[in-house]
């Protein structure tokens, strides 16, 4: 798939890329950076679910695991010690660690899901300096000419056609 | 929110972001083949690693073919070193977590150069810390029993009102907690490194790094999913330690049986982790020369954690004692007016007193805290201390209980101790190893705090900043 990119070397400048595109309805696809900047977040409306998501877990977590004590105190195995059902509070502590563990690992499973990320994966492609200090802006090809002029008015060193993969 | 007037600089010398990277990567790139190291590095590994190979190669295998009766445990301490070194690793493998999950909730910037190898440090302590109870148990290939695999031959299931079978889960969740946390992190500073290797390095990183580029959609989700996992570790540090501190406080022996144990125990794991990352980041900043970015005011916040620390553990230690006074309990008073304070076990509980409660007061002074020497001096103190706490937690109680004659005296063996130090070797490696091999800060949160500080450094002050927003 052809895409144009155009990089910077200055977040700043990146930004101030970017307010243009927004300005002169240019669309961006992706723009890729060292570390985060939170307010491209803002910027291009990007959201993500997975802190819902992780709520959902939590949920399910506890209803499993309190499925699961119900279970195993109450119908499999009853317990009466000294009148009382062996069913006691702790059940709390178990809730907590077990809901822990249970969001902790789908939460992470589902951010390797959505990105897609597996050893080896094939990376979309390779500009020296992404993971270091290059900012890299990706705009579909048929906006390349006011990409193009946006990009040397606010200062990308560098723009191109490349093929990324997908 | 991080204020550049209060904390100073957190990154010295106006760096850029790719000065950032290759002030981070340098001791790994400059050595030509993957094997090769300074000397210090491998005098390092070869003195742990002989501490490892002897302890666990050893020593580990003699108590599991012949028994637990190779350790000093006997019929009244049937609790001895292994559980003392058990709590105080996991004090340990606590503060890493600790330090950088609570100051990342928190939004402490100044976590972001050591964060990473308290990270580290956590993964490592805590593996030491699991060994103990896997070969404590006696028989470890019958440890299945352990977790709730579901109803076992006799139609039974595990015991869950049973402190120490939350331990087991309390601890496999930390360790899974800790590590997926520690290795999200580094998935951005493996790419970078990915990007900069050639051959098999590049290889080797592309897998670690799981393809990762630091796509929009990416980093969105990688914010949440990391505040997701900081978020429950948070809590989860102060259940597991006091779980771990109901595995005594849930009996009824003098000396255990207080209520004060789980927060007790949670700032005791906080104190000596902190003191531990104190230790670590000396050495850290020294062999690398890191100085611009563990700063002398890094190395003084953590010194004024640990005074205030400090004085939790010696108001703890002061309402142990006067609690044992005012409940009038005959046995909880021997406990620590015979045996702690003028006793047999008066040496370890004065010096534990001296170590925890009052040499970390000598922080109070500025040239101190501001001293690598002295710093890393009283970082060990405070280990020692901790480390004695927890022989007195775990040794007098039982040494000397309700009934005299069944009193007993407590030693280690050398196999107690030759265990030890090979968890003191397994956890001296795994440092050395992330050292050499791993990114030891997080170049990204790094370059993130450079842009935060640029940001302060050009508006007056953080309050321009809120009235800019205000008047937009």
């Amino acid at each position: 798939m052809k895409k144009f990119i155009g990089v910077y070397d200055d977040d700043v400048k990146l930004l101030n890329g970017i307010d243009r595109m927004n300005e002169d309805r240019v669309k961006v696809d992706d723009v890729i950076t060292p570390f985060v900047i939170e307010e491209l977040f803002e910027k291009l409306h990007i959201h993500s679910n997975i802190q819902f998501l992780a709520f959902i877990y939590g949920v399910l977590a506890v209803i499993g695991t309190l499925a699961g004590l119900v279970y195993t105190f109450v119908i499999d195995y009853p317990l009466n010690i000294d009148g009382k059902p062996n069913f006691s509070l702790v059940f709390v502590i178990l809730l907590f660690v077990l809901m822990v563990l249970t969001v902790v690992v789908l939460t992470t499973l589902t951010f390797f899901h959505q990105e897609r990320l597996l050893p080896m994966k094939k990376l979309p492609f390779e500009y020296p300096g992404m993971h270091v200090d290059k900012f890299v802006v990706v705009v579909p090809t048929d906006a390349k000419e006011k990409a193009e002029s946006i990009f040397r008015e606010t200062g990308a060193i560098d723009m191109k056609e490349i093929e990324m993969n997908a | 929110m991080y204020k550049k007037s209060v904390r100073g600089e957190l990154i010295l010398g106006n760096k850029s972001y790719a000065q950032i990277t290759e002030d981070v990567l340098r001791h790994q790139e400059s050595e030509p083949k993957w094997y090769s190291a300074p000397k210090w590095w491998w005098a390092a590994f070869i003195f742990f690693f002989i501490l490892l190979a002897v302890g666990l190669g050893y020593f580990v295998p003699l108590t599991i073919a012949k028994g637990i009766g190779m350790w000093g445990n006997n019929n009244q301490n049937a609790w001895g070193w292994a559980i003392i070194n058990f709590v105080w690793w996991i004090g340990i493998g606590h503060a890493g977590t600790a330090f950088s999950i609570f100051l990342l909730v928190l939004r402490q910037k100044w976590r972001t150069s050591i964060n990473r190898a308290a990270e580290a440090m956590t993964i490592f302590a805590v593996m030491a810390a699991g060994l103990f109870p896997a070969i404590h148990v006696g028989r470890p290939w019958d440890e299945f029993f352990i977790f709730p695999y579901g109803p076992n031959s006799r139609g039974l299931w595990v015991n869950w009102n049973s402190p120490l079978l939350w331990d087991v889960l309390a601890i496999t969740t930390y360790l899974t907690t800790s590590f997926l946390f520690w290795y999200m992190g580094m998935l951005p500073d493996f790419a970078t490194i990915r990007e900069r290797s050639t051959g098999v390095k590049k290889k080797v990183f592309w897998a670690l790094s799981f393809g990762f580029v630091g796509h929009l959609k990416t980093w969105r989700r990688f914010e949440d999913a990391v505040i997701i996992l900081g978020g429950l570790a948070a809590p989860l540090v102060i259940s597991v330690h006091s779980i771990v501190s109901t595995d005594f406080s849930a009996s009824v022996l003098p000396g255990w049986h207080e209520t004060i144990f789980p927060p007790f125990f949670v700032v005791g794991a906080i104190f000596s982790g902190f003191a531990m990352v104190l230790t670590l980041m000396i050495i850290i900043r020294k062999v690398y020369k890191l100085h611009e970015y563990v700063t002398d005011d890094h190395l003084d916040a953590i010194a004024r954690i640990i005074i205030f620390v400090s004085l939790i553990m010696g108001s703890a230690y002061l309402i142990e004692l006067f609690i044992a006074w005012y409940s009038s309990n005959m046995y909880e008073e021997y406990v620590f007016d015979e045996t702690y304070l003028t006793g047999d076990y008066a040496v370890p509980y004065w010096a534990m007193f001296i170590f925890n409660a009052i040499v970390p007061q000598l922080f109070w002074f500025k040239k101190i805290r501001r001293n690598l020497t002295t710093l890393f001096i009283i970082s060990i103190i405070i280990n020692i201390g901790m480390w004695l706490e927890r022989y007195n937690i775990v040794i007098p109680p039982t040494a000397q209980d309700f009934l005299p004659a069944n009193w007993s005296e407590y030693s280690p063996t050398i196999v107690d101790i030759g265990i030890y130090l090979g968890t003191i070797g397994l956890f001296g490696v795994g440092v050395l190893l992330f050292m050499r091999y791993l990114p030891i800060m997080a170049m990204n949160e790094l370059k993130q705090q450079a842009k935060r500080q640029t940001e302060l450094t050009e508006e007056k002050s953080v309050y321009d900043i809120f009235e800019k927003k205000l008047v937009k």
